[in-house]
Parts: structure tokens; sequence; C-alpha cells
């Protein structure tokens, strides 16, 4: 029953470890009582907050390597009717520099890409691919984003509403699972790949946004494949204290990753899933314009 | 539509009974967690270890209790002023419930 108590959030155990591992040694244990204990450590991780301190309890925040971690939790259902955005605040503010990291790690490579594929005067993967020295010859036309569709057009009808609608909610799930994935299965090499699949998503958005001259569709298409690897970037940002939790080798190294996997899913639903719902948004559209061009 | 008279009350969720049951243990004086299990016990609404220290957290942040110095490894917990009221708004509630049930039944029988 005691080792249950690790199950518990530091700042928990802190306030009412010493109280409870009294009762509980008091106590007989019975089923119960130890579905009890294991319903109330999910409930102090996701439902309960350090209180104001008082009774001569430390206030001081976890901080390792650098990276402030997150002492404290915050509510992921409103059980006191605290806003999201409220609850997110201290969260983000936790999260910042990694995210803003994260964000940067975007933007920087994107935008060097972009900048140098515009002076080279690419217009098509063709392009880079040849200027890269990997084909040669290649007289096929690449297209920014495929080729256009038929030339002519179609008024929007119900068949192209419900397919626009069934791609835009598809691919917003593919790229929700698909982020968790990549976190997931970057932690156990230290976040190396999710930051590589970052600055790789960077460089070819950065690349495509260098070809210039684009349709209305491709406008769209390019504006949704930003709002993807901003989601991607925000993603990225929020798993990276969980990355740092795995490289710190500290004592307090389990708590720390628990703490950090808590601040991921709290971001993730407050940031990365809306940015996806946006991306959907702007595939719908997108796919809209071009099924009706 | 008419309002409810019962006061309105901070969602509490499932913790809603439980608060009540730990406010009331300690409405005559301030109280460590292994006391109000006991008396919730007595009460005969006992308390579980999670659901107790899930109760005083939301409590305390609502700040309808107080925590006090430890002493040794107990700490005890005192009724706030906000939370005396509130209480008593709650109990005061309660109570017209129960005598309107009551009434109704004796009038059916």
């Amino acid at each position: 029953m005691k080792l249950l108590l690790h199950l518990y959030p530091a700042w928990w155990r802190r306030r009412y470890g010493a109280e409870a591992l009294d009762i509980l040694q008091g106590r007989p244990t019975t089923a119960a009582s130890l579905l009890d204990l294991l319903a109330g450590a999910l409930d102090a991780w996701v439902n309960q907050e350090k209180p104001p301190s008082g009774a001569g309890e430390s206030d001081a925040p976890i901080v390792e390597g650098g990276l402030l971690m997150a002492g404290n939790r915050i509510r992921i259902s409103g059980v006191s009717g605290v806003s999201v955005a409220a609850a997110l605040g201290p969260v983000l503010r936790r999260n910042a520099a990694a995210m803003m990291a994260a964000v940067l790690l975007a933007i920087v490579p994107a935008g060097v890409a972009a900048v140098l594929t515009a002076n080279a005067s690419l217009h098509s993967w063709g392009d880079v691919a040849g200027s890269a020295g990997l084909s040669q010859g290649d007289t096929v036309q690449h297209f920014a984003y495929g080729p256009i569709g038929p030339t002519s057009s179609h008024s929007l009808n119900g068949d192209i509403v419900a397919a626009a609608g069934i791609a835009a909610v598809a691919t917003a799930l593919a790229l929700m699972l698909a982020l968790v994935v990549v976190s997931l299965a970057s932690f156990l090499l230290f976040g190396a790949p999710a930051v590589l699949v970052l600055i790789g998503a960077a460089i070819s958005w950065g690349i495509q946004l260098g070809f210039g001259d684009t349709t209305l569709a491709q406008g769209w298409f390019a504006a949704a494949a930003g709002v993807a690897l901003l989601a991607l970037a925000l993603n990225t940002g929020a798993a990276l204290p969980m990355y740092w939790a795995r490289l710190s080798g500290s004592e307090r190294r389990l708590e720390s990753r628990r703490e950090a996997l808590a601040s991921y899913w709290a971001l993730y639903r407050s940031l990365v899933m809306p940015a996806c719902g946006v991306f959907g948004i702007m595939v719908f559209v997108t796919v809209s314009l071009l099924a009706t061009s | 539509m008419i309002k409810p008279r019962i006061p309105e009350e901070p969602d509490l969720g499932r913790f809603s009974d439980p608060a009540l049951v730990v406010l009331t243990c300690i409405a005559d004086g301030p109280k460590h967690g292994y006391a109000i299990l006991q008396e919730s016990e007595s009460l005969g609404f006992p308390l579980s270890l999670g659901t107790l220290y899930g109760a005083l957290n939301r409590l305390e942040r609502l700040g309808f209790v107080e925590a006090l110095p430890s002493t040794g490894r107990r700490r005890p917990y005192r009724l706030t002023r906000t939370g005396a009221g509130h209480l008593k708004s709650r109990l005061s509630a309660l109570n017209r419930v129960v005598r309107y049930g009551s009434r109704k039944l004796a009038r059916a029988q």
C-alpha cells in the first residue's frame, strides 16, 4: 500500500503523504481501499492542484537542468470551474522556453530554405533535385503541389462537400495520431526523431514556399501545410521537457518524467489538437477549391 | 423557469457529498485526516483515503478549510469563515428538502 503512494504527484506526497501513510498503516487493506487509492492517484494527477501554501510547506519549484519542470498540476477537466485558458497559463509559462525553441526550430530552417530556393530561382522539386545533382536532364515539369486538375470547373455540390469533409476529418485525426506517435516513439531516442522530423518538415515547407507563383488552391494548401508544421512545432515543444527528463539522470528523474508527460498531454490537448482542427478546416477548403477549379 | 432555492454551490463533482461530510466533521473544531475518517464512519458516511484527500484538496483550494501546522505526521484542518457559511447554507437547503419531502410522504400515506 505504501508503494501506491508513489503513484501520487510529488506535491501531493509532500502535502498529504505522511498523514496518508499513517492512516494506511493503521487500517486493514481491502480491494476497495486499493482501488480507491488508485483512483485517488489518477484524480490527483488530473484534477487536483497544490493548494495555497500554508502550514510550513515549501513552495520551491522543481528546477532541473535549466528547464523549469512542472511542479504544479493543471486541471484538465474543470472541476472547480476554472477556465481552460486560466489553467493553461501556468503550464505555458513553465514550458515557454521549450515551445519557443521548437517554433524557432521550425521557423529558421523554413525561412532559410525559402530564401535560398527563391534566390536560386528554383520553381519545382525537379529543379531542386537537379540543382542538388540528383537528376540530370529531367525535363518533366514537377508542380509544387501536384498538377492542377481539369480545366473545366465544377460547382460546389453535396458530393464535393462530403468528400472534402471526410478528407478534412481524416487528415486532422491522422495528424493528431501521427504527432502522438512521433512524440512517444521519440521518447526512447531522447527526442532526436521528433526534432529531425520537425527540421525536415520545416525545410520542405520552406522550399515549397520558395517556389512562389501559386494558384489559390496551392496557396491554401501551403497554408494548411504551414498549420500542420505549426502543430508539429507545438507538439515537439510540448514534448521537449519530456525528452529532457529522459536525458537527465538525477534522483528525481521518474518524478520529472511523470510531470513532463502530464504537461505534454495538457499542452497537446490545449494547443496541438486545436491546431490539428484548424489544419482539417484548411484541408476542407483546399479540397473544395481543387474540386471546383 | 423557477430558480431552485438550494444555494448555488461550487462544482465539486463527485466530491460534493464527501466535501459536505468533511465540513460537517470539522465544524466543531480542527481535526486531522485520521480523525475525520473515524468521525465519518460513526456518522454513517465512511470516507476512504483517496476520497478524503480529494475532498480536502478541493476544499482547501476553495478556501473552505485551511491546514494548520502539522503535529508529528498529522496535519489538522480548520473550517474557515467562508467554509462555515457554505456549510450553513448547504445544511439549511438540505433541511428544507428533508422537511418538504417528509410532508409529502406523510400526505401520501
